[in-house]
């Protein structure tokens, strides 16, 4: 029970990575175009929250630069895709080993340090507790005590949602990625709508990189996304590209990247434990896969 | 030839809606539309007909801003409109419901209409208002939609009506239909018909293409024909036939069809009667349970040439496949020399002696990213001697290779040669050569020369020929029709998925012929 507690007491602050990224990838598959290169713009998110931090000692304006970095990172990523025709699988590979690469190579020569940057003194985002819910018995530090980009990333759930399926840009965006050609004769610019997705993905994930950085860690490490960038991709997947259910698979990965910490140290090889929540997303991804092509009538055979 | 056989500005009552001057427009050495000049008067409709590849929708893509011309000019109203992109057009009221459906899956019927021009208040999209306009238009058009499903999930007629809606929500004046009728089941078609009516007595102008001439007639009051990317004549539908549209669409009658052709100079025995291919009351049905190939009978004798005339899109592709095997007819019997193969694949069918001939060899006939060998080996690599235990023998691919190189006298660098080097006229005859040396008893070919030189031609014809002599049945599928006279014994009309006539090598009437062709006459099948 203990341990079951201490896990759900980590799983909202540990889901905020893959949540912010999973929204992301799930406006940018929205508007046509799978993003594999959530990765690379969370590691440069978490890079630059850092830097920011550590040279102003305001978090919040390393989490703006997070998600500067993040469009910065995106908007060139995308324009090779909608305006020169490039694949997107291989631009979202080509991506995200160039920013690692990048700065594996920066880290040395500009800080001096080798894989991970820690600066002394780094300001961590706050944990903010929510009035009365805190008190609660149990659910309360479920809840509350979690920092203010936490918050956000479930205040966007229903902003997402609302953005869109109630608002002109989300129809528009939907459009431009469910048929390029027909969008643009009903007079869509669909291209546009494709970028505005793609930099929107791009802010986000690089948000998530921040919290990961400065809201969990408090430092920045060359390999700390390990594999969130696709996590997030399974996760939106998981959920359809629609909202609430992305979220609902983003939480629960997020659960088992917590119990995983939690469960160290307890008698099973710390390398077999640290694969749960990936094997979690392949059994899960592995159960849509069936449920959905039951529903489509049978599974096709080869 | 260009006849004008009635003089359209003499009949022109209103001012010009649109008027196309001198449009011309190629794709690499195609040409697709070549100074074609277009009138369209206000509030009247306006057929343009022609046969697949007369450049009837690239020029309505070119009206829509889909494309720009090469020279020539557009104008509305009297004003000269550069059109650059579909936005341009719509800014000058013109809409367009193309041949494929452009409604976006995934979104409801609802967004659908007001795409592109979405009621809203601050931002928020205003499903109410938009609700609201729907319902006037579904109301004006006498029909109900379920507005908040899925697109996908209405019947093509309420999705076409739909895409109506659609230019009226926008206010076009110009309303462009491109091969409206050809997913519609006739009930359909006539709501169709009654929905233009009414728009017409709107004041609103209607083009409407098609090739169904009896359609034409019924709907347009100003038909204009194109052939080959020009226009060969408009006139008043009032004052013409099917017939005479029906030869202005087609052309003149090829050469007069000689009993001692080319076919007489190669020596032949004469057709035996066992069939070399047959097919029994054959039927296919595309999506939304419309029949696609409709109680086919057709045997090919070996030594045969069977010849099946028909304007592209009436059930050709659906004849190819469930002759070749890629899909099956439902119900409906295919035997290949005697053997029922309905239920059999397509390597089955090949190994009992079938070869294809196929439109685009670059789709279904060469592998275009790999060696020339590839190509040539592919009915035969997993046999000795081109492969052993699934082993290939480079040694004998590269010596087959290079016997087809020889034997069909392609211009080539060598077996190794990337398959894109070769010419298009070279690569046909690689790909002839291929089907020809593996078949026995039956060859399936599908405009075998299109897109091919004049010497290319020759070749594939001398070849055909030569195969009827040694005995193989050929069904020749040609929009030609003067390689069907050339090389045909026997021909058929499709329309509409339904063998409507047939002839004899001798007795062919090219009037009756074309009238079959774009459904002036019905023949006696569909009577």
């Amino acid at each position: 029970m203990e341990v079951l507690h201490n896990t759900l007491v980590a799983t909202a602050l540990v889901s905020t990575p893959l949540l912010l990224a999973a929204m992301g990838g799930l406006i940018n598959r929205q508007g046509g175009i799978v993003n594999i290169g959530l990765e690379a713009n969370m590691l440069a998110g978490a890079l630059a929250a850092v830097l920011v931090t550590w040279q102003t000692g305001n978090p919040f304006l390393g989490v703006l630069a997070a998600a500067l970095a993040g469009t910065v990172i995106a908007l060139p990523f995308s324009l090779v895709i909608t305006r020169l025709g490039a694949n997107e699988i291989i631009a979202g590979l080509g991506l995200n080993v160039l920013v690692a690469g990048l700065i594996g190579y920066l880290l040395p020569v500009a800080l001096g340090v080798y894989g991970t940057f820690r600066p002394a003194g780094l300001q961590r985002l706050p944990r903010i507790d929510i009035p009365f819910v805190h008190d609660i018995p149990w659910i309360g530090p479920i809840l509350s005590g979690k920092d203010p980009v936490t918050y956000l990333a479930w205040l966007l759930v229903p902003l997402i949602a609302a953005f869109l399926y109630r608002t002109t840009p989300g129809l528009r965006l939907r459009a431009a990625g469910s048929d390029l050609e027909a969008a643009r004769a009903a007079g869509i610019s669909a291209h546009r709508w494709r970028d505005l997705s793609t930099v929107l993905a791009g802010a986000l994930a690089g948000i998530g990189g921040a919290q990961l950085s400065i809201g969990i860690v408090g430092l920045f490490g060359v390999g700390m996304i390990a594999g969130r960038g696709f996590i997030a991709l399974a996760a939106f997947y998981f959920g359809a590209a629609r909202p609430w259910p992305t979220a609902a698979a983003a939480l629960l990965f997020g659960f088992f990247d917590a119990a995983q910490v939690r469960l160290q140290g307890q008698g099973i090889p710390v390398q077999l434990v640290q694969l749960l929540p990936y094997l979690v997303v392949v059994v899960t991804l592995t159960v849509v896969a069936i449920t959905r092509a039951r529903r489509e009538g049978g599974v096709a055979v080869a | 030839m260009t006849a004008d056989i009635a003089i359209t500005s003499r009949s022109v009552p209103a001012a010009a809606h649109l008027r196309l001057e001198g449009i011309t427009k190629r794709f690499g050495s195609v040409v697709a539309n070549e100074g074609v000049d277009l009138k369209v008067a206000a509030g009247t409709i306006h057929a343009v007909v022609g046969e697949n590849g007369a450049g009837k929708t690239t020029l309505m893509r070119i009206v829509y801003g889909l494309e720009r011309p090469d020279a020539g000019s557009v104008e509305v109203n009297g004003a000269r409109v550069e059109m650059r992109s579909p936005q341009v057009a719509i800014a000058h009221g013109i809409g367009m419901v193309q041949q494929h459906v452009q409604l976006i899956s995934g979104l409801t019927a609802l967004e659908n209409l007001v795409l592109g021009r979405e009621p809203s208040r601050l931002g928020a999209f205003n499903a109410a208002a938009a609700r609201r306009q729907a319902g006037e238009l579904a109301d004006r058009l006498h029909t109900r939609i379920d507005w908040y499903a899925p697109v996908e999930r209405l019947s093509v007629g309420h999705r076409q009506r739909l895409e109506i809606m659609r230019l009226l929500y926008r206010d076009a004046g110009l309303l462009i239909f491109d091969e409206p009728t050809t997913v519609l089941t006739p009930g359909e078609v006539d709501d169709l018909f009654a929905v233009l009516r009414s728009l017409a007595a709107d004041g609103r102008t209607i083009l409407f293409i098609s090739h169904k001439l009896r359609e034409v007639l019924a709907i347009a009051e100003r038909v204009t024909v194109m052939r080959r990317g020009r226009v060969v004549a408009t006139v008043e539908s009032r004052g013409t036939d099917a017939g005479q549209l029906a030869r202005l669409m087609i052309g003149e009658a090829p050469e007069p069809v000689r009993a001692t052709g080319e076919g007489a100079t190669v020596a032949r025995r004469p057709p035996r009667d066992e069939a070399a291919l047959a097919l029994e009351g054959c039927a296919v049905d595309g999506p939304g349970g419309r029949r696609l190939l409709d109680g086919i009978d057709l045997a090919v004798r070996a030594g045969e040439i069977v010849g099946v005339a028909g304007i592209e899109g009436n059930g050709q592709r659906e004849l190819i496949d469930i002759v070749l095997g890629m899909r099956r007819p439902r119900p409906g019997r295919v035997t290949l020399g005697g053997r029922d193969v309905t239920h059999s694949g397509v390597r089955a069918r090949r190994r009992l002696g079938i070869s294809y001939i196929p439109e685009d060899r670059n789709v279904e006939g060469a592998d275009l990213a790999g060696s020339i060998s590839t190509t040539a080996i592919c009915l035969r690599y997993d046999r000795p001697p081109l492969s052993r235990a699934g082993i290939l023998s480079l040694g004998s691919v590269r010596a087959f290779t290079r016997g087809l190189i020889e034997r069909f006298g392609i211009v080539a660098a060598g077996p190794d040669a990337p398959m894109r080097s070769l010419s298009g006229g070279n690569a046909q005859r690689l790909v002839v050569g291929r089907e020809i040396d593996a078949s026995s008893r039956c060859v399936l070919a599908a405009h075998p020369t299109r897109g091919v030189d004049v010497k290319g031609i020759a070749f594939i014809h001398e070849q055909l020929l030569r195969l009827r002599g040694e005995g193989t049945g050929i069904l020749l599928i040609s929009e030609e029709l003067a390689e069907l006279f050339r090389l045909a014994d026997r021909i058929v009309v499709l329309y509409e998925g339904q063998i409507v006539g047939e002839f004899a090598r001798d007795a062919v009437d090219i009037d009756h012929l074309s009238r079959l062709m774009t459904g002036v006459e019905t023949g006696g099948a569909a009577a």
